[in-house]
């Protein structure tokens, strides 16, 4: 019976903690982004004048808005429809544009940013709990509305373009709070600059928003005109969904805006980093200097990042099947809120350039990050791709003409759809997988093979094309896995006599110990070849820390963990941009404007196995490239 | 006349059960759910499965498959056995229940006879009384409407009675002050029953309204059970010459891993009519995943407690 009451709660089981090592460095010289800054902060709120149940959208406005008809976006049944007007005291005919204000005691104008919760318990209010980002925003000069959607929240479904188009109300109501001459805002708000920030479900919409933005109708339904247009720059995702909403049944577009996305790998809620499909969706079209970027936080949780809804990401009882005992502290979590989206808008919206390297690695700034591991995604509107995987099912061709693939001594070399942990969702991703093992089958275990290769080719015509330079980058996304290929076969001599199998050995059984997780640390080194072929090597490591998956448990009992997860981890890449230039000071004789071939040696670990995808090459602005590690 | 041939059941019940402690209930009990019983056998509202014995509109909401077993006293035992399935929007769902019970040689039956006497006769030495359910719930507008025939019989000595009836109910969940939960149910239970029904195989015509609700109190869960029901007496009609019975339950439990609790349960009630059954009830459950462990105990008549286990798979 004992045996039984604790058989399915598993032991805490986390990946050992590399962050010592990794964040050792701080690098970025300049002022912590989650530092208090230097204005004064002052607080309002706009709304309704009416609200039945919140008494400061009632009692306390300073600035009265109007109701907005939302009916078109939002369906409910009969019955919950008047449950829920008994509640709120409207409908979807009459939502409010209600608001909580921090801004800077100053003349302005300031960046203007708005954030939006996601789903939860409607009755628990969670517009205030962003009250921490509020503060610390207003502090250092931009203006942050915690937009209320709680009327939204609940039970609803398909209901994220609502809360998409309920923002650009609220946006719309904002440029009257700068004309108004009645108004305590009047004049401090830069339209011209602003931000849109969403968490869970407020995380997709803020992507519904950025698309509908730029539309002139719904897609859903051409009779509802859009007429929004307004400067958004910057859009944040904190934990999103995706694709709970579909427009006109497609996947949601967006472009050309600076986008950061930022996940929890112990996420209760949303429990697959979901928000990288939006991450993978955002297109940089129109030449101008975008990035965008994505961070997987490992031990960091859904709910966390706002004060109200903290570590019970599935309600007040939810520590009886999520394991909270791996967590980062709300604390250590919202720091990093502070730190990485404080940087991601003073790099947008204040153009402080300084912050742009630690999109590029996070390593530079070990001194400001909360002591957990991160793997990061990243890139810039100058990244022209020469390999996604995505364009047709030949393991030969790169995804733009005049790029060839090759592999040599290869155990594993195949390409496949990446899928999220959660019950195998599609990521809508594909990539190559690549094997090896330096070591020869047979009976002298030390015999090692030539090590094998990946190579990525380029002609001349498409080298020329891209205009490689000293001034460009590489990039590489790049995942380690668990998987380790058996001793490399070796080859064999065709004009000899095929005596194998009469000396042949039965085969040995496993060893127990082969079965064992191998934990080594895996590197490779990455080549480049020029016209002349001359050739430049350097290790991958340099550029950020090759992690094997992160092993992650969220759920107590190992039977249910086992049932919804596909895997203990999430297949997340970090992305490696290497200079050129670094190439030059290694092999100066090496030519990047003659780039041939860019090539992975996997020279530095015996046997492994990576995930490898959207490799290209930029010409990107310096500014990322500032202070990278020696 | 008529008056004493009315209260005849009524008089000979309180005979009969007092003959001898050795003499089984003029009434057998019909309490069904381990769970129900501990807290009060106020079971219209609940939701486990061995709620079609109570009233089927809660089969709408109802899981899993259930039995148990009663020892009375060591001259009478019971069990049941329900399950429930869904089936589209809807469930159904099954039971049975049996009891038996055996009287001492010495044990009579106390009649009215044509004279208007009390007549003592030997009471059957053997009674097994049997009841069959098969009942069917489905949701519309938010209400869960449900509706079950059973077949009770009862077979004393080389006597044997049984009957046809009909069961219909309808329940809804909804919360009160807008934040606890509340299910209210109402059931019609025995419809085509008779008067000698009624005794024999205990049965009355009842209409009972039940209530649901719970919330989390500190780290605990906290469930209450309460139900109020008129049974018809005899012929009479049903909320003019009605017996009121109530009771309330309550159910303290705790959760250390989703899955897994442990719950003690008390109840007081009106005592079931005509039975030995007293009215204070407890019991004590266990859940491990799947399974659930009920203990329930009902107080008798003198000192004795009749203990009920029951197991539940979901």
């Amino acid at each position: 019976m004992a045996l039984s009451l604790v058989a399915c709660a598993q032991p805490l089981k986390l990946t050992p903690d590399d962050s010592r090592i990794v964040l050792a460095h701080q690098l970025l010289d300049a002022p912590n982004p989650a530092d208090r800054g230097s204005y004064g902060v002052k607080t309002l709120y706009y709304g309704s004048g009416t609200d039945k149940q919140r008494r400061y959208y009632r009692d306390s406005v300073a600035i009265k808005t109007k109701a907005v008809d939302a009916s078109a976006f939002v369906s409910m049944q009969p019955e919950q429809a008047e449950d829920r007007k008994k509640y709120w005291g409207f409908d979807a005919k009459q939502f409010p544009i209600n608001g909580r204000v921090w801004y800077p005691d100053g003349a302005g104008p300031f960046p203007l940013v708005l954030v939006v919760h996601g789903n939860h318990n409607m009755k628990d209010y969670s517009d205030p709990g962003y009250d921490y980002l509020g503060e610390h925003l207003a502090s250092r000069g931009f203006i942050l509305a915690s937009v209320d959607e709680n009327f939204l929240n609940g039970a609803m479904r398909n209901e994220n373009d609502g809360r998409a188009w309920m923002l650009l109300k609220h946006l719309q109501a904002w440029r009257g709070f700068n004309d108004s001459a009645s108004s305590p805002l009047r004049g401090k708000i830069d339209m011209h600059n602003i931000a849109i920030m969403g968490h869970s479900r407020g995380g997709e919409a803020v992507g519904h928003a950025a698309a509908f933005n730029r539309l002139p109708r719904y897609p859903d339904d051409a009779k509802v005109k859009f007429e929004f247009n307004f400067d958004i720059k910057a859009v944040v995702a904190i934990a999103p969904v995706d694709a709970q909403y579909k427009p006109a049944g497609q996947f949601t577009p967006v472009e050309n805006v600076n986008y950061l996305v930022i996940h929890g790998s112990h996420d209760g809620d949303v429990s697959a980093f979901t928000g990288l499909r939006q991450w993978q969706r955002v297109k940089f079209t129109d030449g101008k200097p975008w990035f965008k970027s994505a961070w997987y936080v490992y031990r960091a949780n859904h709910g966390q990042w706002n004060t109200v809804w903290g570590s019970t990401d599935a309600g007040p009882r939810s520590a009886r099947f999520l394991d909270l005992r791996g967590l980062i502290s709300p604390e250590e979590q919202r720091q990093f809120g502070k730190v990485v989206i404080g940087a991601f808008l003073e790099a947008t919206l204040h153009d402080k350039r300084e912050y742009l390297p630690l999109f590029r690695d996070h390593r530079v700034a070990g001194a400001w990050l909360p002591k957990t591991m991160y793997i990061t995604r990243f890139q810039e509107s100058g990244y022209k791709t020469l390999a996604n995987y995505e364009e047709d099912v030949d393991v030969t061709t790169g995804s733009v003409a005049g790029v060839s693939l090759t592999g040599d001594s290869l155990s594993t070399w195949k390409e496949d759809a990446l899928n999220l942990r959660w019950q195998n969702t599609p990521m809508n991703d594909n990539a190559v997988w690549l094997g090896w093992n330096r070591h020869l089958a047979g009976d002298d275990t030390t015999k090692l093979g030539q090590p094998a290769t990946y190579t990525i080719a380029l002609t001349d015509s498409l080298a020329r094309a891209l205009r490689v330079d000293r001034q460009s980058s590489l990039y590489l996304s790049i995942a380690p896995t668990d998987a380790k290929p058996g001793p490399r076969q070796p080859a064999r001599d065709s004009t000899k006599k095929d005596s194998s199998k009469a000396k042949s050995r039965p085969p040995k059984k496993p060893d127990a110990k082969k079965e064992e997780k191998d934990t080594t640390t895996i590197d490779l080194s990455v080549e480049v070849v020029d016209a002349n072929n001359v050739t430049a090597r350097l290790p991958l490591t340099r550029y950020g820390m090759p992690r094997r998956p992160l092993e992650t448990h969220v759920l107590r009992r190992a039977d249910r963990e086992k049932t919804q997860f596909a895997n203990t981890y999430e297949l997340v890449l970090q992305t490696y941009v290497v200079p050129l230039a670094d190439f030059v000071a290694a092999s100066p004789q090496f030519a990047p404007d003659k780039l041939k071939a860019i090539r992975l040696v996997f020279d530095r670990t015996l046997a492994g196995t990576i995930i490898l995808d959207d490799i290209g090459v930029s010409a990107i602005d310096p500014a990322f490239l500032a202070q990278a590690r020696p | 006349m008529n008056r004493v041939r009315t209260l005849a059941p009524a008089l000979i019940a309180l005979f009969a059960g007092r003959l001898s402690a050795q003499c089984l209930p003029l009434r057998l009990p019909i309490g069904a759910s381990t769970r129900g019983i501990a807290m009060a056998d106020a079971n219209t509202a609940g939701r486990d499965d061995d709620v079609i014995f109570y009233g089927p509109a809660q089969l709408a909401v109802a899981r899993g498959t259930s039995a148990s077993v009663e020892r009375y006293s060591d001259r009478l035992v019971g069990g049941a056995l329900s399950t429930v399935s869904r089936i589209a929007s809807g469930a159904v769902g099954l039971g049975a229940q049996i009891i038996e019970g055996r009287n001492e040689p010495q044990c009579n039956l106390v009649s009215v006879g044509p004279n208007g006497l009390f007549v003592s006769s030997p009471a059957p030495r053997d009674v097994t009384r049997m009841l069959a359910v098969i009942g069917g719930a489905g949701t519309f507008k938010r209400f869960h409407f449900g509706a079950s025939a059973k077949y009770a019989g009862v077979q004393a000595g080389d006597e044997r009675t049984s009957r046809l009836m009909f069961d219909a109910g309808v329940s809804r969940d909804m919360s009160l002050a807008d934040f606890v939960p509340l299910t209210v149910a109402v059931a019609v239970q025995n419809i085509g029953t008779s008067a000698a029904d009624t005794v024999q195989l205990n049965t009355p015509l009842r209409a009972a309204l039940g209530l649901t609700s719970g919330g989390p109190v500190g780290p605990l869960d906290l469930a209450v059970a309460a139900q109020v029901a008129v049974e018809r007496n005899a012929n009479q009609p049903l909320f003019q010459h009605g017996r009121m019975i109530g009771g309330l339950g309550l159910e303290l439990g705790y959760a250390w891993l989703d899955g897994y609790n442990f719950a003690l349960r008390v109840g007081e009630r009106v005592p079931p009519t005509r039975t030995d059954i007293g009215h204070f009830t407890f019991g004590a459950g266990l859940v491990l995943d799947r399974v659930t462990i009920d203990y329930a105990g009902e107080g008798e008549v003198g000192s004795r407690l009749a203990h009920r286990i029951g197991i539940r798979l979901r």
